[in-house]
């Protein structure tokens, strides 16, 4: 397959040899960058009314954690026997879900995959902003959001919780640094196809922050290097950062935190939740910006793959906590499973156990091994995953630690107000980025024909009606 | 940044502070000085830091059933401290025991020695002072409350609103030894009263019981009374064959327990259920305070 | 050396201890104790218990007291207590915590045979350090506590204790500090990029390049 490939320019010119033509043609190129930059070119209505509706959802989540700054926590559903809730469940499941970037990102990069390629911008969206909006929940769910300042004046490394913003200031940091990286490239093109005829200040931005891109050997060595080294820094910063979140459980003594197991199991939560999100993203992009040629059933079905790979791991996880202390039954365990498994909290748990097996049966049968069978399997494990970080805090903290009756949780208005604002800030940054950033790394997709391995010369390329033979590596 | 005594001059306090011991007169005993009679706070004769410690005779707890009231450590020290409602800083649980019969346990904070409230406070709001006292710094507390994730005891109690308290509450000077005013969205506990023992009295739990359950101690001096007698810390916890609370999470806290379900207040183990805890003020609260449920 | 103080008590005593009705013999108790010793020392005490007639008893309680203040409470302070053998002595050690001077006294308290008895000692304690070690937090064994870390009581520290260095965070910063530095040559490769743009001329246009790569021009304008 590797013969059909043109040999990189850089490589070419620096053996001193003229490189030969890609096979690319020039109109299934123009037609990528067309469609790459269309949302940086112009902004319609539909666009503007999408911004104000989620505005409009933002502000109502300000208006209820202004309701909260006002009358104190009380405003929550939680109290001093469960006092975490929906607000800590949501910032694991979002930094879980960060883990989409790295895993697509620098773990397939690092391995030399190409598949993945046209669609790693997305995740590294994914990453970025889900870190974005994770590391926010925290601060909604603090009793003191004024006294902020005081985890810089008085920090105790010691903490978990320090331990936290260390992790996910680091993991942000070097998100934003590896998704700047593949973007300098697009950013030139956009400069190039784009500034001429754009307004200003999109002309100064573009040129800034193309730093002054030209493509030459000189360049692409050092961008090759710089990105070489953050996808493989990224990684175990990625594992570190949901380890040390699950950490925030796991250093207490309560009985279903106390084990060891809980760093690998949130990773591993993580990147599973982190794939669904990227498919999720995927179709919804792929759609609204006519990337089908780009963002093919290849992708899908490979990531319907690691999907069921991760539900694989999910199971092994899950299967090895339970039955190692199932099997034992020491004192919490016995209630700890019977409000799981057949108390209040049964349906929830059945159900994530259903939805982390699903996406592994819809890979199985090639019926269901299509686009949309993935994106129904990536949305349900998205659903599924927020309930399990429910589960773990809510029935962890439900446990009783001395003779008293359990008490019950129930978010309230405000708890509900905000986590819909998270999510909707959430795809407002998105959107964002979407305006901003080209959504498909062109360069990458140019250079290794993305996701058409097949077709040669100036040949059409497969177009939507035909559809290219998905277990082609 | 404090008004009184914030956190730093209180740990100063306790180290070289000065107060006076104003019980030492009364103390005199027969045959040697009373070693209370210092003029240091919190030590023993000789400049020795006292390591206060606490022994519970379950034996004598009733839960208050032989006075028919609510149990009148949790009241003392309500009205003592003005804690908040709900909250009951010394808690009196009910557990059960094997053979179907109840005891009562009386649980303040255990003022654990690896304390998980300490280890997880991102700000060390919540810190250990050289008596060993568990304190909270309710002017630090960022309320993040994983040290309420953190403690295996159910000790610990958030402000989620602003709590009913007296009037009275709002006229102390607020420190870490006496958390009122209350401050919302911080947390809360039982402090161990060091400030009482500092100045020769027991804490108001020890003083309310009607049955002298509750012995306050120092592990240096190796002493414990509960007004009543004095006894040798020491001996009295092995000849008693006295436990602590879940002693295999390694908290190694300082309340000990003597196991026993009330006899010697002529208590049976069958004879279940004490009166639900009462907060005095229930009528006369701050405006807009709202009491909660644990 | 200890010198040895003995005092001798005759028989029957107050009231407090509720004598038994005739039949009750008067007993002899002697006290043995150290005149004087350090804080934190383990001393011995030992009493002796006869009967009028010079006899030892035999396993008699004997309890030995010392009178303390504490708090607010204060009164006799059983230190220890041991049984009598054949030869009517009973033998304590215990770990002195209280200094000042202070009277031990042993205490029979009679029984249906015998009257009650006391003896009294003087043993003056000289004031030490501290005996009780105090630490808070995590203590791991062999990283910032000696191996073989007790707990409880009458801990005290050992000269290990001198050589373990309190856990620092040097790990945490360590592993932050080579993230970090990554990135900041991670940026300074970015701002080289940026600067060879400046120093080096474009790539001149070859022939047969036209179907390939799109270089741009240095003036924005595109073929």
């Amino acid at each position: 397959m590797d013969t059909v490939i043109g040999v990189r320019p850089r490589e070419a010119e620096s053996a001193g040899v003229e490189s030969p033509p890609l096979a690319v043609p020039p109109e299934w190129r123009a037609r990528l960058e067309r469609r790459a930059l269309a949302p940086l070119a112009g902004t319609g209505w539909r666009y503007y009314a999408w911004i104000g509706a989620l505005l409009a959802v933002i502000g109502w989540a300000i208006f209820a954690y202004a309701r909260q700054v006002d009358e104190g926590l009380i405003v929550t559903g939680m109290r001093d026997r469960i006092s975490w809730g929906l607000y800590i469940a949501s910032f694991v499941f979002f930094i879980g879900i960060s883990h989409a970037g790295t895993l697509l990102s620098a773990i397939l990069r690092v391995t030399r995959a190409r598949w993945q390629l046209s669609v790693t911008r997305m995740a590294e969206f994914i990453t970025v902003v889900a870190l974005m909006v994770g590391a926010l929940m925290p601060f909604i769910d603090m009793g003191r959001p004024d006294r902020i300042l005081n985890l810089f004046l008085f920090g105790r490394w010691q903490s978990p919780l320090m331990w936290d913003i260390f992790a996910i200031s680091t993991y942000l940091t070097g998100s934003t640094i590896y998704l700047y990286l593949p973007l300098i490239p697009d950013f030139a093109l956009a400069r190039d196809r784009l500034g001429p005829t754009a307004a200003p200040w999109k002309r100064w931005f573009l040129t800034t922050a193309a730093l002054g891109w030209t493509g030459s050997p000189a360049q692409r060595h050092l961008l090759d290097r710089a990105m070489t080294i953050m996808m493989i820094v990224i990684i175990p910063v990625a594992v570190s950062v949901h380890t040390v979140v699950s950490w925030i459980f796991a250093m207490t003594l309560r009985v279903p935190f106390n084990t060891s197991i809980f760093g690998a199991y949130f990773v591993a939560g993580a990147i599973f939740s982190g794939i669904a999100a990227i498919v999720l993203l995927m179709v919804v992009l792929r759609k609204l910006l006519h990337l089908e040629d780009y963002i093919t059933e290849r992708q899908f079905v490979f990531l319907g793959y690691l999907l069921a790979a991760l539900a694989g791991v999910m199971v092994y996880m899950n299967v090895s906590e339970y039955v190692t202390h199932g099997y034992k039954m020491e004192e919490g365990v016995n209630f700890h499973f019977n409000q799981l498994m057949v108390g209040p909290f049964a349906p929830l748990f059945w159900s994530y156990v259903a939805g982390v097996v699903f996406p592994a049966l819809i890979v199985l049968f090639r019926r269901t091994r299509t686009i949309a069978g993935i994106v129904t399997a990536s949305v349900v494990v998205l659903v599924v995953m927020w309930f399990e970080r429910y589960l773990i805090v809510v029935t962890g903290l439900r446990v009783p630690l001395m003779p008293y009756e359990p008490r019950e949780y129930f978010p309230s208005w405000v708890e509900l107000s905000i986590l819909v604002g998270a999510f909707a800030l959430f795809a407002l940054l998105i959107s964002l980025f979407a305006k901003l950033f080209p959504v498909i790394s062109v360069w990458e997709v140019v250079e290794h024909r993305g996701p058409e391995p097949r077709w040669q010369g100036t040949a059409e390329p497969a177009s939507r009606a035909a559809r290219p033979e998905v277990t082609n590596p | 940044m404090a008004k009184g005594l914030g956190r730093r001059s209180l740990l100063r306090f306790l180290g070289a502070g000065v107060a006076a011991t104003s019980a030492a007169g009364a103390l005199a005993g027969r045959g040697a000085e009373p070693v209370a009679a210092s003029t240091h706070p919190a030590v023993a004769r000789g400049g020795r830091l006292r390591r206060w410690a606490m022994v519970i005779d379950l034996r004598r707890c009733d839960g208050c059933q032989s006075v028919g009231k609510p149990p009148q450590c949790t009241r003392a020290c309500i009205e003592g401290h003005f804690a908040p409602q709900p909250m009951e800083w010394i808690e009196v649980y009910e557990g059960h025991l094997p053979g179907g019969g109840t005891q009562f346990i009386p649980t303040p904070c255990q003022q654990c020695q690896n304390a998980p409230c300490v280890n997880v406070c991102p700000v060390a709001a919540t810190f250990a002072t050289p008596e060993g006292v568990v304190l909270i710094d309710q002017q630090r507390c960022i309320g993040c409350r994983i040290c309420m994730e953190a403690c295996p005891y159910d000790r610990r109690f958030f402000n989620w609103g602003q709590a009913p308290q007296p009037p009275e509450a709002l006229f102390m000077e607020y420190d870490a030894e006496h958390q009122s005013p209350a401050i919302k969205g911080t947390v809360m506990k039982c402090d161990f009263c060091p400030d009482m023992a500092r100045s020769g009295r027991l804490p108001y739990c020890a003083q309310g019981c009607p049955n002298n359950a509750i012995y306050y101690g120092d592990l240096e001096e190796d002493l414990a009374t509960n007004g009543e007698e004095v006894v040798r810390f020491a001996r009295f916890i092995a000849t008693s064959s006295a436990y602590r609370l879940k002693e295999d999470l390694g908290t190694e806290p300082r309340v000990f327990y003597i196991p026993g379900h009330g006899e010697a207040a002529g208590r049976s183990p069958f004879k279940r259920g004490r009166l639900p805890t009462q907060w005095p003020w229930q009528k006369r609260v701050r405006q807009g305070a709202v009491p909660w449920t644990r | 050396m200890r010198g040895a103080q003995t005092l001798l008590l005759a028989l029957a005593l107050s009231a407090t201890f509720a004598a038994p009705a005739a039949a009750a013999d008067p007993v002899a108790l002697t006290i043995s104790a150290p005149g004087s010793a350090a804080l934190g020392d383990r001393v011995a005490v030992q009493a002796r218990l006869t009967n009028a007639r010079g006899d030892p008893i035999e396993a008699a309680t004997i309890l030995f007291v010392t009178s303390l203040a504490f708090l607010n409470g204060a009164g006799d302070v059983v230190m220890a207590d041991a049984r009598t053998g054949k030869d009517g002595i009973a033998k304590v050690e215990y770990e002195v915590r209280s200094a000042g001077p202070l009277a031990v006294r042993a205490v029979f308290r009679g029984d249906p045979h015998y009257l009650a008895a006391e003896a009294s000692a003087e043993m003056a304690v000289s004031d030490g350090t501290a005996r009780f070690a105090h630490e808070v937090g995590v203590r791991i064994p062999g990283l910032n506590a000696p191996p073989g870390f007790g707990i409880m009581l009458s801990e005290t520290r050992g000269p290990l204790a001198a050589l373990w260095p309190a856990m620092s965070g040097w790990p945490i910063a360590a592993a932050l500090l080579i993230l970090w530095s990554t990135y900041a040559f991670v940026v300074w490769l970015m701002f080289a990029l940026a600067r060879t743009s400046r120093t080096q001329p474009p790539p001149a246009r070859r022939a047969g390049n036209d179907r390939g790569v799109a270089q741009p021009r240095r003036d924005g304008r595109v073929r």
